[in-house]
């Protein structure tokens, strides 16, 4: 018997196993909340886009722009699967499957072929399916069956899914560097962004135009399908080329990115993604100038100057993002502003990186002459000074975007107090920690209350930033008065916002002190108070 | 006759910092060679790379007269990590069976019931190794090495964990793969293993200090 042959019967008895053990009712249970957790977001979509179909004129701008619109997020997979590969994704294969299959003399390519197909039938399973929602959602405002734009989202989403499979096979195979990988990432979403914008002829129309086959059929596009699955094919081919250092470390870290993820801990999320992209701080720091005295702030200031070149750009990514969406929220699709909040309380969790080290690091924190929360307000000192700073650029972004209305000074004052909210939802979600799973006071409550305390919890952060649109949501409610004035107010209320946060942080382990000693009275001292001496027991 | 291993300017980076080499050597077959050197001194780095984990920078390596990694030269090495992996749903024999197998071992029982009697976890044999103390994943760990035919054996810090009897068990098993003709080079902080080996060297940051017999190695030469 061959070492593959080996291991094939070797496999079989080991999924056998796992049959065996698997727990149906809870993997049920799971296929009941995934079915929930899709319905919801299929209203969601539809609520946002609407119900009423669309005009004439809005068809055929939908035909005419659409593919190359919805080729950018094909572009997208393209990219991520270029970066994923070339970090050693898109498999995760066990530790010990490296250690132990990989360093045996046994055909590495037929070694990961298992491996490789499940993932691209998961891959498959997922396009699928969330295309076809978003098939059936858009087929509310477009015109067609029902079934044909939930097909074609189906294959639209599958094949999109696929890419991103084979793109990552293929860098992986190729050993692409990282940069190159970055490099060509970032051109192909370039192309495919700037065709879009300077309405020209785009690669990735053909994959666009799958999705709108019910408007117009075009038997080319199938082209995108031919590439999506020759690049599978090479990639899968060149599967006996995965770069070992690479697959152990990705490994180790997707379970734990799995887990953390799991328990809804954003903060380890965060930390084990930095690690699955390589992306360490700076040994040197950007500029060894500290123009602050004060020592908690000079240590932010140290530590925000040896953020990574990738983590800069990846957070003015994100602000620019945030900050179109606000423009276009003010356009119309006021939804959008939920989006944009989501974008800055990203960007305000890695600027409130020396906070996070600290709380990372408790012991250390705790050893200081300080009470924390007056620490952690200090170490945000600096945090908010970049984001001001920042804020300055959104804000003409936005309210560019926004065009010349009078939603125009909204959007830019919501663009600025945004990534200021931000900066603190980043914070309410370090200094609120990972969820702890065996919270007394959730053990006492009903499930249904405990639920719902969850949802608060795990929500409250990013609502903080989101909250920094006021100015542009309050404005749209203005009624008759001046939209700037109303702004200038929902500005001050962000103001207020963030003054509160301020004092949360600063007073929470006091309030969670005395809700604790609320909740478990002492029993009451059996010590004499008279001033008489104790009574010696025997 | 060619050496076991054959190592010409190996370097290996991480990022910046230059983790090993450049170095060069050669290990004859059946030689048993101690790789000495304190923490970050590069012996895992080293190890990684002739085991085919690691890629090196820069330089050339061949084990048996293969690059490390390919089919021929992971039928040859035999790598013991630092830190042992195992399968959550595999017990030890279990392990035992898979690794035996994959590498075309076919009278591996009586072999793998030896092994962890001498090395006392033969009772363990059924239990999941990924639930045992750092002392029993080693020593399965070193069962699981040693239990498949190879020509180089590389261990890494072997004796961390270890009771006395486990390490005089992997003495007496190292004594007798070297008498079975295989060539084994251990990394260790444990001078008093020297005694047991024909040559020694000795790594500081990155760079090959000390090559030679044990006798006259000088373990200040390795401080900074």
């Amino acid at each position: 018997m061959t070492g593959l042959e080996a291991l094939k019967e070797l496999r079989a008895r080991r999924r056998q196993q796992r049959v065996a053990q698997t727990d149906w009712f809870e993997a049920l249970y799971r296929a009941y909340l995934a079915a929930i957790v899709g319905s919801i977001s299929a209203i969601v979509l539809a609520g946002w886009l609407g119900g009423d179909q669309v005009s004439a004129t809005e068809l055929v701008d939908v035909q005419a722009r659409g593919p190359a619109v919805i080729g950018i997020v094909a572009a997208l997979e393209l990219a991520i699967g270029l970066r994923s590969g070339s970090r050693g994704g898109p498999l995760a294969v066990e530790p010990a499957e490296v250690r132990h299959v990989l360093l045996s003399p046994v055909d590495r390519r037929q070694a990961l072929l298992a491996p490789a197909i499940r993932q691209l039938r998961f891959a498959l399973f997922t396009g699928l399916v969330s295309g076809a929602i978003i098939g059936v959602v858009a087929s509310r405002r477009l015109p067609g069956p029902r079934w044909e734009w939930a097909a074609t989202g189906a294959v639209f989403g599958s094949c999109v899914a696929v890419l991103f499979v084979g793109a990552a096979l293929c860098s992986s195979g190729f050993r692409l560097p990282r940069p190159l990988a970055t490099a060509l990432a970032i051109g192909l979403l370039g192309v495919a962004v700037g065709t879009v914008a300077a309405e020209v002829w785009s690669p990735f129309e053909a994959f666009g135009g799958l999705a709108l086959w019910p408007l117009r059929i075009k038997a080319l596009e199938l082209v995108a399908l031919g590439v999506a699955v020759v690049l599978v094919l090479v990639g899968i081919s060149r599967l006996g080329r995965l770069a070992l250092e690479l697959a152990e470390r990705r490994t180790a870290l997707v379970g734990q990115l799995r887990f953390a993820a799991t328990m809804r801990d954003v903060r380890t999320v965060m930390v084990l993604h930095r690690q699955l992209a390589i992306d360490e701080s700076r040994t040197k720091p950007w500029t060894k100038w500290v123009p602050i005295r004060q020592p908690v702030a000079r240590r932010s200031w140290r530590g925000l100057m040896r953020i990574s070149a990738g983590r800069i750009l990846r957070m003015l990514l994100l602000a620019g993002v945030g900050a179109v969406l606000i423009g276009l929220a003010a356009r119309g699709n006021r939804v959008l502003v939920l989006a944009s909040g989501l974008c800055f309380w990203l960007v305000g969790m890695e600027l409130a990186e020396p906070l996070a080290q600290t709380i990372d690091r408790p012991d250390r924190s705790s050893l200081l002459p300080r009470v924390r929360g007056d620490l952690f307000n200090d170490l945000l000192l600096v945090p908010g000074i970049f984001g001001s700073l920042l804020g300055i650029p959104v804000a003409l972004l936005a309210g560019g975007v926004a065009g010349g209305g009078d939603l125009q000074i909204p959007a830019a004052l919501a663009g600025f107090a945004t990534v200021l909210a931000g900066v603190a939802g980043g914070a309410v979600t370090l200094v609120t920690g990972a969820p702890a799973t065996t919270e007394k006071t959730s053990a006492m409550m009903l499930p249904e209350v405990a639920g719902i305390a969850m949802v608060v919890k795990t929500a409250r952060a990013p609502v903080v930033a989101i909250l920094g649109c006021l100015p542009l949501i309050l404005a749209t409610k203005a009624g008759g008065r001046p939209a700037a004035g109303v702004a200038l107010q929902g500005l001050a209320s962000v103001g207020l916002i963030l003054a509160f946060v301020a004092m949360w942080i600063q007073r929470r382990d006091r309030w969670a002190e005395s809700w604790r000693a609320a909740l478990n009275p002492t029993p009451a001292s059996t010590t004499p108070t008279s001033g008489a001496k104790p009574r010696r027991t025997s | 006759m060619s050496p076991m291993l054959s190592v010409k300017n190996l370097q290996r980076n991480y990022g910046d910092v230059v983790a090993l080499g450049p170095i060069s050597m050669t290990i004859k077959s059946g030689s048993a060679v101690a790789l000495l050197g304190h923490n970050g001194s590069g012996k895992s780095t080293l190890l990684r790379i002739i085991s085919g984990l690691l890629e090196p920078t820069d330089g050339e390596v061949t084990v048996a007269g293969f690059e490390p990694g390919s089919i021929e030269a992971r039928q040859a090495v035999s790598y013991v990590a630092d830190q042992p992996v195992f399968y959550d749903d595999l017990s030890v024999w279990e392990h035992l069976e898979m690794v035996a197998r994959l590498h075309g071992a076919t009278d591996w029982e009586q072999r793998a019931a030896d092994l962890l009697g001498e090395l006392g976890i033969y009772d363990r044999a059924d239990d999941l190794p990924v639930r045992f103390s750092r002392g029993l994943r080693q020593k399965a760990a070193l069962a699981i090495g040693l239990v498949r035919p190879f020509q180089l054996l590389l261990v890494d810090e072997p004796f961390v964990g270890l009771d006395s009897q486990g390490k005089q068990a992997f003495i007496s098993l190292l004594g007798e793969a070297i008498e079975g003709g295989s060539t084994v080079l251990v990394a260790t902080h444990e001078l008093g293993f020297l005694e047991r080996v024909e040559r020694c060297i000795g790594l500081r940051s990155g760079d090959i200090m000390y090559d030679g017999t044990p006798i006259g190695f000088d373990p200040s030469s390795l401080l900074g």
